[in-house]
């Protein structure tokens, strides 16, 4: 096993370790006999968005069935839609589709919840690796392009979402894993397979097709060539790939909804629970006017509150949670200011933008109760990749390269800190709005550590009655911090291989 | 053949511009908002009072707003569909929104930019509801846009081409703009600013000197006229600065209402000009032209002078913030600063400039140039298909509507088939006096010398009705009538939001004149 080998085994296993500790739950959890009915902060159900996702892979596996159970609705709510008296998640049915082999798995060892939550584990994973083969597409050294990884998984909220039952993870790996295809040559197995993999984006995420999009369309119109009058006509293999994903979708609304074309996000929320939504409601005192557009949920001005609370907000802000993105950032400056002809520099820029176009245009750029900018998790994956490009280039400069390590010493805390505690923060407004207020912060973060709890299985398991919870972040927060110095180190003085 | 194809190419911009022009009013005129802009009423009565009225005249363009616009009505005005529609004073909207378009080409033109980026350029100032929603209206800002691109293209061209004539077209369109709006003033000052700056560094203080007085010669001709108009009509050449129906006395009272919070804040000054900015423009295209501007700022395949004349696109930034910052503007974006909407299409100023900068991006980008284009385009989709135009909301919902159909219905149903004066306050209630779809004739208000004057002493011998804010001295009718003997000989009619209306008791009818005989007043 050469150098190289044995650094990547070396991040797997540190990754692994890392994740392991920070897996969610608690003897109850653990227990045999566990429920699902505890929804509590740090639970691995503490939001709807892995809990409505859960008792549909539950359903499909009990009850055969697409359709939620009253009861199932009840501990969904608020993300539960209801048409002619059925219940469905409100969320796309992908993820709940590819987590039930794990559903399975886990129930076969009396884990359920464990086992199905351990997709998005597994997709962490493969996602470091992936940025990191990217980043080397890029020209980036292979030790550089694991640290790009690793910074990815464990210097961002992308950590603290690894361990719930979400989409974000799967949305990374379509995003990286077709942008990787793009740099090869059009075979019919590579179309074949960017097809399927866009088709699994459409089915975990509405957004996704459209982060995607550039993407796409670069793969679509490599086939084309008319100034030569040529066409490849394998591009007709990326369809092939997509179809079958749409008819399951097809299928999947004639049952939820009894209309193939009318999906679960379109019929809203059911109000039948009636759980405040976590949205904080906007300040309007002028008369609600109704214009006569078509009222869709992407509304342009709301842009330049989107952006700023994505980007700088110490509610979601980009930068005010992962610092380190900033590195990136200049990174991908400075490639995109070559013109190289390079198309994937450019298809990651067009991807980023719409990926923060989309959210900071939504309704909720928020997220909900969540912690850090989670719909920027497949952003935070597409810059990541830079910042190997970026550091391989420039880290030699001592101010460059401090400046690097406070960045992602800051980032690496913060994400170690919402991995062990909680990753269900609210929005500014709602956090004022509560009976007892609470901070919008990282600071409800600290704050549950300093009332010893974690959200960690294995302190609630093993540690909770030798240490406080803060010794155990401190000692996890280590971990990382060794991993990412050695990495760092491996990369400084590696060769450009 | 090449002059063939740029001739050609003009004409279908401007063909299309056109369609897209008659196409944006029709479809304001038909929902009815066109005239939802209280100013946009006023604009049109104070047109129509220089040809009919009890005292026509050019001295009824008044001190309040400047007179380019009101002037340019005339010949259309006198006409009662032209008035009342609102096409007599949208038609030099929509002219001025086909010549922006084509200016913005034509600038983009001259600094090498191609056609895609050329076409971007104008697709941003066209593709925007705030634009197209006003060019639509009987408003001011899209001649002021309008005249300030040409006064800016010209200014780039003589400093790119240094040739005499493009200085003169430059100082004459901004003339134009200083009897518009005030912002076309600072805009004087700063193309003058500019020029004898450059001239200066590039031929020594002699010649400077004389370009800058030839330029201000022109240049300020307008506001020198104004300031003589102000003399001979209001014997006060500053009144429209100091005058009781001044900007400054409206600001005076709102900063007695402590509503006008950016006054000597420079940071919220800021912050409400640059949500308006972002609001009308839908964010990207502004954030794109901050880069396009950066980039032509320090691209070395422009000349300097060129670079250097570009700052003259960026007046009107500057002008609203400093107006802000100095309480001589009043701007509310709902839950930044004030509750409400009021004023917002001040941030709708630099779209030209926004589309030539981000004109620029679009050709620098090369291989990025289409990300950003599907940008544009992704945002533009979702602005029209939500019909986002914060300009409307503020027509229609914000401070600067005004609902009078009650009151204007009211006079239209009880007064227009009856004899007698209406006593009303142009200066508070032109939306209800054009509303009402009455004659001017038939009213009695500040601008009708004598009439006024004997009504606000005698009003039971001159006005049939009466409408006004009751005990609001603001309203010049209230403040006036209420203190005379025979205000009690009129009864409370109605009791509306903007209004009430009295009605002179039927006993005191025989008394009332009905008919005007005062002549020709001078």
């Amino acid at each position: 096993m050469n150098h190289l080998k044995r650094l990547s085994l070396l991040t797997f296993i540190l990754s692994l370790i890392l994740l392991f500790a920070s897996i969610k739950g608690d003897a109850n959890s653990f227990s045999r006999n566990s429920s699902f009915t505890d929804a509590s902060t740090g639970s691995p159900f503490e939001s709807s968005s892995s809990s409505s996702r859960y008792v549909l892979t539950q359903a499909l596996f009990k009850s055969r069935s697409f359709l939620l159970t009253r009861d199932q609705a009840k501990f969904a709510s608020p993300d539960v839609a209801e048409h002619n008296g059925k219940y469905f998640t409100l969320f796309m049915p992908g993820i709940s589709f590819m987590g039930l082999p794990f559903y399975i798995l886990g129930s076969i060892v009396g884990l359920p919840q464990l086992g199905t939550f351990s997709l998005n584990f597994w997709l962490a994973i493969i996602n470091v690796f992936l940025v990191a083969a990217l980043a080397k597409r890029l020209g980036a050294s292979w030790s550089w392009s694991l640290l790009g990884g690793f910074l990815f998984l464990f210097g961002s909220n992308a950590w603290a979402y690894a361990l719930t039952y979400s989409q974000h993870h799967l949305a990374v790996f379509a995003t990286i894993s077709l942008l990787l295809i793009s740099t090869h040559s059009l075979t019919v197995k590579n179309n074949l397979l960017f097809g399927i993999i866009f088709g699994i984006a459409l089915l975990a995420d509405f957004p996704n097709p459209i982060i995607l999009s550039p993407i796409a369309v670069y793969q679509l119109s490599r086939h084309f060539h008319f100034h030569r009058n040529k066409i490849n006509w394998s591009w007709l293999f990326m369809g092939a790939g997509v179809l079958p994903f749409l008819v399951i979708f097809a299928y999947y609304n004639l049952k939820t909804t009894g209309s193939p074309l009318l999906s679960a996000q379109f019929v809203g929320r059911s109000k039948e629970f009636n759980v405040a939504t976590s949205v904080p409601a906007e300040t309007k005192s002028v008369p609600e006017v109704r214009s006569p557009g078509l009222h869709l949920p992407l509304k342009s001005r709301s842009l330049i509150r989107g952006f700023s609370i994505l980007i700088f907000s110490d509610e979601r802000g980009w930068i005010y949670y992962s610092p380190m993105v900033l590195v990136g950032i200049i990174g991908l400056v400075l490639t995109l200011k070559k013109n190289s002809s390079n198309p994937v520099p450019n298809l990651i820029f067009a991807a980023i933008c719409f990926n923060l176009l989309i959210y900071a245009m939504f309704g909720d750029p928020w997220g909900g109760w969540s912690f850090g900018p989670r719909y920027l998790i497949p952003a935070t994956a597409m810059i990541s990749v830079f910042i190997p490009v970026f550091m391989q280039k420039y880290g030699k400069n001592v101010l460059v390269m401090s400046g690097f390590l406070v960045a992602c010493v800051l980032s690496i805390r913060l994400a170690t800190l919402a991995a062990l505690t909680t990753a269900h923060v609210p929005p500014k407004q709602g956090a004022e709005a509560l009976p007892v207020p609470i901070p919008h912060t990282p600071k409800l973060n600290s704050n549950f550590l300093a009332a010893n709890k974690s959200s960690s299985l294995i302190y609630n398991l093993s540690f909770k009655n030798q240490m406080p919870a803060n010794t155990y972040y401190k000692l996890v927060f280590a971990l990382a911090l060794i991993t990412f110095v050695t990495l760092t180190g491996f990369a400084v003085n590696s060769k450009r291989v | 053949m090449f002059k063939n194809y740029k001739t050609n190419s003009y004409l279908i911009l401007g063909s299309v511009l056109v369609v897209i022009s008659v196409i944006s009013f029709l479809v304001y005129y038909f929902n009815q908002l066109g005239l939802a802009y209280n100013d946009a009423r006023s604009h049109l009565d104070i047109g129509r009072r220089v040809v009919e009225g009890l005292k026509p005249g050019l001295a009824q363009l008044g001190s309040v707003w400047l007179p380019l616009t009101h002037l340019l009505m005339v010949p259309t005005i006198w006409n009662d569909f032209m008035w009342h529609s609102g096409l007599a004073g949208a038609l030099q909207s929509m002219i001025a929104f086909v010549a922006t378009g084509m200016l913005v080409f034509r600038f983009l033109e001259k600094i090498n930019v191609g056609l895609l980026g050329r076409l971007v350029g104008v697709g941003i100032f066209v593709a925007n509801i705030n634009v197209l929603y006003l060019q639509s209206t009987a408003m001011t800002e899209l001649l002021l846009l309008a005249t300030m691109t040409a006064g800016c293209y010209y200014l780039m061209s003589w400093y790119r081409d240094d040739k005499l004539v493009d200085l003169i077209k430059s100082s004459f369109f901004i003339m134009l703009s200083t009897v518009i709006r005030y912002d076309g003033w600072f805009l004087l000052v700063t193309a003058s600013g500019l020029i004898a700056l450059y001239a200066f560094k590039k031929k020594g203080y002699v010649t400077a000197e004389g370009t800058t007085l030839m330029f201000l010669t022109l240049g300020s001709l307008g506001v020198a006229l104004w300031f003589l108009w102000n003399q001979l009509i209001f014997k006060d050449p500053l009144y429209f600065a100091f005058g009781p129906f001044s900007a400054h006395a409206q600001q005076t009272q709102l900063e007695a209402a402590g509503v006008l919070a950016t006054k000597g804040n420079i940071p919220l000054s800021i912050k409400v000009y640059f949500y308006a900015l972002m609001y009308n423009s839908y964010t990207i295209p502004a954030l794109m032209a901050a880069v396009g501007a950066v980039i032509l700022w320090f691209d070395k395949k422009l000349s300097p002078a060129v670079r250097w004349s570009t700052l003259a696109l960026l007046a009107p930034l500057v002008f609203n913030i400093l107006a802000l910052y100095l309480g001589h503007s009043v701007l509310f974006v709902q839950g930044i600063a004030g509750d409400t909407w009021f004023n917002i299409r001040y941030g709708m100023m630099l779209m030209p400039s926004i589309a030539i900068f981000a004109g620029y991006l679009i050709d620098k980008a090369k291989y990025l140039r289409w990300t950003l284009i599907g940008l544009l385009c992704f945002v533009l989709f979702f602005a029209f298909a939500n019909q986002d135009a914060v300009t409307i909301d503020d027509a229609r919902v914000g401070s600067s509507q005004k609902n009078v159909t009650e009151v204007a219905g009211w006079l239209e149903a009880n007064a227009k088939n009856k004899e007698g004066f209406i006593l009303i306050s142009a200066a508070s209630h032109d939306a209800i006096i054009f509303s009402s779809k009455l004659p001017m004739k038939r009213f009695i208000h500040e601008g009708t010398g004598l009439y006024w004057e004997s009504a606000l002493q005698i009003p039971d011998r001159w006005a049939r009705w009466i409408i006004m804010r009751t005990y609001d001295d603001n309203d010049l009718t209230w403040k006036f009538v209420s203190k005379t003997k025979g205000f009690a000989l009129y009864d409370k009619v109605g009791s509306y939001p903007f209004a009430d209306i009295y009605q002179l008791k039927p006993e005191y009818l025989p008394d009332l004149n009905t008919k005007p005989v005062f002549g020709k007043q001078k």
